[in-house]
């Protein structure tokens, strides 16, 4: 049992390191077969995981994929620890930012909920024209710009005053969309979540490729979330 | 209510009433040269590096009309024109205009007049003015963009007027919105009478660049049925675009054997060493459009098949949760939803994107070794300042200046040599009965509290210790006693 113990503990463990992978780490890779194959240790995982408010999200031979049960864990990252001092109006358009690189890598959901399928690399341009493009047709089709209330004023719209980028503007910024874009991007590949592949070729733009953690994130925690979020706001 | 004694136009002249008396679009029109007026009563503000005034004997309006007319140019005959060609557009116009002035202070009002367009001021954010609204009597928010920085299709920035930088420039001709289209393809047509050949090649250019956006856009229909074939329905979402390729192919490629028939008669008939280079360097830029339009004749006559193949490959087993799609049902739908109910729900969203991290500990080792971290800047690095200009460093003067405080610790040192106990009020208290100023009475607490510690004390004889709390009309505080020192 006390062996149980140690090697679940040894997995979240590992699964918390978001660089260890078991394709380099022979450990890592022999905890998860152990893992796969005895109910016991699956069961102990889940309590110790449980005791320390995370949560198991998936396991396969790309790794165990753990996250914070709720958002108050010590585990679960906060916005501030990403940001801070950010308005209300760029909290949104950071959001806006997240969900516009995942669905330019996970456009449908079959394609989030099928392991098989691996989504296209991406270009910072595609995430960026993805947002602009969807502001610019819901902009289109606003009869009239004028909001008496402007908390009534849609989410798209701050996007769509934003300027597509700031000239001579080298760091990522909130001030602009290609700005907001790179700054979500920068998040994601800190957290293992996207990774810079480099251009193919010289004068090529930097290609972008979703992770397995992504899907996953994605596929259980923050679809569900939005479905939510959305169908509250259609029934509201 | 003054509304009701309007006349009503409807019944007078048999004219909807609306019509005559809702004067808020002009208005709201009016405000597009608001950026422009600003600019105007600000001109003055400007100097060059000489300290003159950088826009002296230059019209403001003028340069700013001028170059959203030249960007228009651009967006007519091309995809616009990039940052450099505007700059050094402006540039040179004023030094045109005024050959005094230095290259240098040419290129700085060339930098304000397009930052005057682009909102720099306000980190090229749309403009945002107020109007009134008769129909609706309310005071509306115009918000609204004169020019646009966009990226080509090779990611190139161009600037291109804004619907309502258009709406500006025809407003200066007198022409109705409704002509807009009618006036861009006048003034292609006057460019290419204007210059034969360098203009005819401007359009064969254009020409290219309509065949090269023709063949991206069906590349991207590709490539969103490969990304997500459930998406795309091939009789109603590509079917018609190809047979429009393959229809804007065949008229391309008619016009094309049309105009190259025609350069190469005129190669013959003109004897002008210069007109026949020309004439060969469009033939050969005709042929290069010859080219793209043959790339996508082959990605039309393909598309179908590999359409196909990718659907083949989206048949398979899947564990479906029922949940839309994100990007064409989940992520619109979130964008609607009013921005602050979606600041509510932003931070759940983004922080669920996330996998448990390790908890950042400040610990104490961590510390140092963040305090001792040399920082790096890279290109892309993050920081919590944003690109904003630097302000000056706002210097606040001392209240109390070094003269006042001599003066007041010399007439403390004079009350401490009476060999008693004193408390901050009842010297503040002395000092009002002497006349004191307000200032001075709040110097009497300054130097009372800097002599907190017997380290720092000015007066030797006394120790300081805390006797509850005071207020006077000027200061109020922790009360400080200062008794005299019992000598060991």
């Amino acid at each position: 049992m006390d062996n149980q113990n140690s090697a679940a503990a040894r997995l979240i463990y590992r699964a918390l390191n978001l660089s260890a992978t078991p394709a380099n780490d022979v450990e890592y890779r022999e905890l998860l077969a152990r893992y796969r194959a005895s109910p016991e240790l699956q069961q102990v995982l889940a309590q110790i995981a449980e005791g320390m408010e995370l949560m198991v999200l998936d396991v396969s031979e790309r790794g165990l994929i753990i996250a914070p049960a709720r958002k108050e864990s010590r585990f679960s990252i906060r916005l501030g620890d990403l940001r801070k001092n950010l308005s209300e109006d760029q909290r949104v358009a950071l959001a806006l930012s997240f969900l516009a690189i995942c669905a330019v890598f996970y456009p449908t959901t079959a394609l989030i909920e099928d392991d098989s399928r691996f989504p296209m690399p991406a270009t910072l341009a595609m995430f960026r024209d993805t947002l602009t493009g969807l502001s610019g047709r819901m902009n289109a089709l606003e009869d009239s710009d004028d909001y008496s209330r402007e908390e009534l004023r849609p989410g798209w719209s701050y996007i769509h005053s934003l300027p597509t980028s700031i000239p001579q503007a080298d760091r990522a910024s909130p001030n602009s969309i290609e700005g907001l874009v790179r700054m979500a991007l920068n998040y994601l590949i800190e957290y293992g979540l996207v990774n810079n592949v480099g251009p193919q070729d010289e004068g090529e733009a930097v290609e972008y490729t979703a992770t397995h953690r992504l899907r996953i994130q994605l596929r259980e925690r923050t679809l569900p979330r939005l479905f939510d979020y959305v169908r509250s706001g259609a029934t509201a | 209510m003054p509304n009701e004694q309007l006349p009503d136009a409807s019944d007078s002249l048999g004219e909807p009433k609306s019509e005559l008396i809702d004067l808020s679009p002009q208005l709201r029109n009016q405000r597009l040269l608001e950026p422009m007026n600003q600019l105007h009563a600000t001109r003055n503000f400007h100097q060059d590096e000489a300290g003159e005034p950088l826009f002296d004997g230059l019209d403001t309006h003028y340069l700013c009309m001028a170059t959203l007319n030249f960007m228009m140019e651009g967006s007519a005959v091309g995809a616009g024109y990039s940052m450099a060609d505007v700059h050094s557009y402006v540039s040179s116009l004023i030094s045109r205009i005024r050959p005094e002035k230095t290259s240098s202070a040419c290129a700085k009002a060339a930098d304000v007049v397009i930052g005057c367009l682009s909102n720099k001021a306000e980190n090229y954010k749309e403009f945002e003015f107020t109007y009134f609204h008769a129909p609706t009597l309310q005071t509306l928010v115009y918000r609204f963009r004169l020019v646009t920085l966009e990226p080509d299709l090779d990611d190139v920035y161009r600037y291109r007027p804004s619907p309502e930088g258009y709406l500006l420039l025809i407003g200066m001709l007198n022409v109705d919105v409704e002509d807009q289209q009618i006036l861009m393809e006048k003034m292609l047509q006057i460019l290419i009478e204007r210059g034969r050949f360098e203009q005819a090649a401007e359009f064969a250019k254009r020409a290219m660049v309509l065949s090269i956006e023709h063949r991206q856009h069906i590349h991207g229909q590709i490539t969103q049925a490969i990304r997500a074939p459930g998406t795309v329905r091939w009789t109603t979402d590509i079917k018609p675009r190809l047979d429009d390729s393959r229809q804007h192919v065949k008229a391309r490629q008619e016009e094309e054997g049309r105009l190259l028939m025609a350069i190469r008669n005129k190669i013959g008939e003109v004897e002008n060493i210069k007109s026949k280079l020309e004439l060969s360097s469009l033939h050969d830029l005709l042929s290069k459009a010859g080219n793209v339009r043959a790339r996508l004749q082959l990605e039309v006559s393909s598309a179908e098949g590999r359409f196909i193949e990718a659907q083949t490959a989206a048949f398979r087993a899947r564990k479906s949760s029922g949940i839309p799609d994100l990007e064409t049902h989940l992520l619109p739908q979130a964008m609607i939803r009013p921005g602050a109910q979606l600041a509510v729900a932003a931070e759940e969203l983004i922080v669920s994107l996330f996998p448990a991290v390790f908890p950042k500990t400040p610990d104490l080792s961590n510390l140092l070794s963040i305090l001792l971290e040399r920082r790096q800047l890279t290109k892309d690095a993050d920081d919590d300042e944003d690109d904003d200009e630097i302000e000056p460093f706002q210097v606040w003067p001392d209240p109390f200046p070094d003269q006042l405080v001599v003066k007041i610790s010399q007439w403390l040192s004079a009350k401490f040599e009476e060999n008693r106990s004193w408390r901050i009020d009842e010297l503040i208290d002395a000092g009002a009965n002497e006349g004191f100023s307000a200032i001075e009475q709040q110097c009497i607490a300054f130097c009372l509290y800097r002599s907190f510690p017997d380290s720092e004390s000015e007066f030797e004889n006394h120790h300081a210790v805390l006797d509850g709390e005071y207020e006077t009309w000027v200061v109020r505080g922790d009360n400080l006693r200062f008794d005299v020192k019992t000598k060991v």
